[in-house]
């Protein structure tokens, strides 16, 4: 139990931070806007905690890229600043809030835009979650076997340049796997002083509620409270979020932090073809980056996005200096975390389990797949209709699309863009992998879907708001794109 | 409301069949009390007076929405009722899903009863443990029904492979000292001992490692006929060559022929 509470309160200094940063980080007209946005507390959480989670994985990487090692005087470090950062959020929270005490702000937290009921079964969902994370122990073959297995070591040593990252005799599944979560881990195993995994899966029960903090600050954008609050709902109910199954929402996998990241990245850049300006787009930038940090598929994800981008960008006729400015800005962020990143797992054992997939563009190979499709489609169906995973969602998204709407914005035009590509990406892995495609399937397909389920129940539920099934909020009613917290 | 809250207690406390004169109630789960206790608090809501206001309200708008809408609005609304209505089950069954998970989870995955086998495991520089649960985890007794039926594909596949023989094996050599270098032969489980067993160091032979490429991840004897255009080399290592470059001190194997498997342990200096 203490250690559970070491490594909340670690979790808590990290949204600190976060909360620190996009203060700092919001522009004038942002901090303008912020007081006529209808922002919640525990929206806004998601958005710090994902924004301290990618700082301090930034600053965790360093000494790893200068190298190689990263030593517990480094953990106490970030720590410190984290802390600093935090109570120097603390108290600009706390003036601001005696000066505007009494003032009717329209604030609210989503949670109490709902009603009793609701209210109650998300009090359930959340007891739910505290239980699991509290009582049940780390089980899942990914946390272990890939990310477990790396933060022990570098807790321990210290170090990606010992045999455990360069021996490919040593039993370690992908030594090369990206090492955001597992240096998280490394993290809070110092914070609790010791390497013992009980706590550990708190990061991924963190992620997950960040998620859904991110998902309904968005959707309030668009719709009244109680919708957004209803449809935040929608996402926490969804099976695949509050499973500790492999892959599952609080599996201890990096799937939840990524699907995090994603979304978090894919917002700020819809939000930046409403207001084009060079904040958002570093932002995305710092959410894409961290999103490559987590696990690979980040790479599709950061094309998809890029491809997305410019491809709007000529079609809206909106290339200008503002344009450059914040294509420049998102790409240094990504450009300093992928340097990074690449830089700390320079030199280590590609992991015989993990073939290289460029083989698979060779004619003898792809000649071989021609039955695939038909089995992949039939796959993809049955689960996408399995509602013990995903509820409805699929089904009802795919017959949604079909409603009459007004044209979609930018935004939204971006927003489903990405999420065809990405999914025609994802889509495509499948094709050509190198494993047993009933193995791959089973093991990879809904975790895959997790990555991009929040973005489509976005898309969803602005497609239902649009077609007039339910209240909207006209583009220029908005708010402006500030992420600074109340305070 | 309150009876089923009731049940849902003795559920949790006293699970088991209850006679209550010619009445028999089964309550071995928290399933059927928490359905009956939804199911009451929905009349009791659908039939109290001051809820009539918000019912007439709803179907009215209901009524209203329903008449403008084109058959595709239809078709979408009448979906989005069944996903809210899975979700709700989704919501219901979530504390009984998670107690059985936790349950599943402490019971299965403690390691705090050691197996009678493993005093001799200790003594004996060489032993073989049988582990005929190893093989199929299905065959344990102690795997609740719920969670036969719960359980993921994937889940199945990796509990059967990786975690009985994990743990059995941790039974086995637990009290390794902390600088053992273990030479392991098995099948996938390896990634999970190596993270079970840290600080103690899990090797695999480079044709063992082939092999279980082979057999784990392009799964060979699932597709025969394809072939991945990549050679998997076996790279030629001399045993004791190697035994003698990564200083291993214990080799271990889990040895699976149909429905049973062997565990193997040699200390080696």
């Amino acid at each position: 139990m203490i250690e559970a509470i070491k490594v909340v309160a670690c979790l808590a200094v990290t949204a600190g931070a976060g909360a620190a940063f996009l203060r700092l980080f919001s522009d004038d007209a942002g901090r303008t806007a912020a007081g006529s946005r209808r922002r919640s507390g525990t929206a806004t959480l998601g958005w710090c905690f994902l924004a301290g989670t990618a700082l301090v994985s930034v600053a965790l990487h360093l000494p790893l890229a200068l190298d190689g090692t990263i030593d517990h005087s480094w953990f106490a470090v970030v720590c410190a600043l984290s802390s600093l950062a935090t109570l120097w959020f603390a108290r600009v929270a706390w003036r601001n809030w005696r000066a505007t005490r009494g003032a009717a702000d329209g604030k609210r937290s989503w949670i109490l835009s709902l009603p009793v009921v609701l209210r109650i079964l998300t009090v359930v969902i959340v007891a739910c979650v505290v239980w699991f994370n509290v009582a049940a122990p780390l089980t899942t073959y990914d946390s272990r076997a890939i990310y477990g297995l790396k933060a022990r070591v570098l807790y321990d040593l210290g170090s990606v340049r010992g045999e455990d990252f360069l021996d490919s005799a040593r039993a370690h599944y992908h030594p090369h796997y990206p090492l955001l979560l597992p240096l998280h881990e490394a993290y809070l195993f110092w914070a609790q002083g010791s390497n013992d995994d009980s706590a550990i899966k708190w990061i991924s029960a963190a992620f997950s509620l960040a998620l859904v903090g991110v998902f309904v600050d968005e959707l309030r954008r668009h719709t009244t409270d109680v919708t957004a609050a209803f449809w935040g709902l929608n996402l926490l109910f969804t099976p695949m979020l509050l499973s500790g199954a492999e892959g599952g929402g609080l599996s201890g996998s990096a799937d939840a932090p990524f699907a995090a990241f994603v979304l978090a990245a894919f917002v700020q850049l819809g939000r930046w073809f409403e207001e084009p300006r060079w904040r958002p787009a570093a932002l995305a930038g710092l959410f894409l980056g961290a999103a490559t940090l987590t696990k690979q598929e980040g790479a599709f994800c950061l094309a998809a996005a890029a491809l997305a981008a410019a491809f709007l960008c000529t079609r809206q006729r909106m290339w200008n200096s503002q344009s450059v400015q914040a294509a420049v800005a998102a790409g240094t962020a990504v450009a300093v975390c992928i340097g990074l990143s690449a830089l700390a797992r320079a030199g280590l054992a590609e992991s015989p389990f993990v073939p290289d997939y460029a083989m698979a563009f060779r004619s003898d190979w792809l000649m071989q797949l021609w039955h695939r499709p038909a089995e992949f489609l039939s796959y993809l169906f049955s689960q996408f209709v399995n509602w013990r995973v995903w509820n409805l969602a699929w089904p009802l998204l795919a017959a949604a699309l079909f409603l009459r709407r007004p044209p979609p914005d930018g935004t939204v035009r971006f927003w489903r863009i990405t999420l065809v590509l990405v999914s025609c990406a994802y889509c495509g892995t499948f094709m050509i992998t190198p494993y047993n495609l009933q193995y791959q399937m089973s093991t990879a397909l809904n975790r895959l879907a997790f990555h991009l389920f929040p973005l489509a129940l976005l898309v969803l539920s602005e497609q239902l708001f649009a077609s007039g099934l339910t209240t909207r909020i006209p583009a220029r009613q908005r708010g402006s794109d500030s992420l600074q917290p109340r305070g | 409301m309150l009876f089923f809250a009731a049940c849902a207690v003795v559920a949790l406390i006293w699970p088991g069949r209850w006679s209550f004169g010619p009445l028999v109630v089964s309550l071995h789960g928290l399933k059927n009390p928490t359905y009956g206790f939804a199911a009451s608090w929905l009349l009791s809501y659908l039939t109290a007076d001051e809820s009539q206001g918000d019912i007439a309200r709803w179907t009215g708008l209901i009524r209203r929405r329903w008449s403008e809408w084109t058959p595709l609005h239809r078709t979408v609304g009448l979906l989005l009722f069944v996903h809210l209505a899975v979700s709700a089950v989704t919501v219901i069954t979530l504390p009984i899903s998670t107690y059985s998970r936790i349950r599943f989870e402490t019971e299965n995955y403690s390691v705090s009863d050691p197996l009678p086998a493993v005093e001799t495991a200790l003594s004996d520089p060489t032993v073989d443990l049988e582990l005929s649960e190893a093989a199929d985890a299905y065959a344990d007794p102690s795997l609740s029904s719920l969670w036969r039926s719960r359980a993921m594909p994937d889940e199945r596949n990796l509990i059967r492979h990786s975690h009985w023989a994990t743990l059995r094996l941790m039974q086995a050599i637990e009290p390794l000292p902390a600088d053992a270098r273990i030479l392991y032969h098995g099948g996938p489980e390896c990634m999970i001992l190596a993270y079970e067993l840290y600080p103690r160091r899990v090797f695999l032979l480079p044709e063992e490692q082939v092999r279980l490429c082979e057999e784990w991840v392009f799964g060979r004897e699932a597709q025969p006929s394809i072939r991945w255009p990549a050679s998997l080399d076996v790279p030629s290592v001399d045993k004791e060559q190697f035994l003698r470059e990564h200083r291993i001190t214990h080799d271990l194997a889990l040895i699976k022929s149909g429905s049973t498997a062997v565990c193997r342990s040699r200390r080696l200096r």
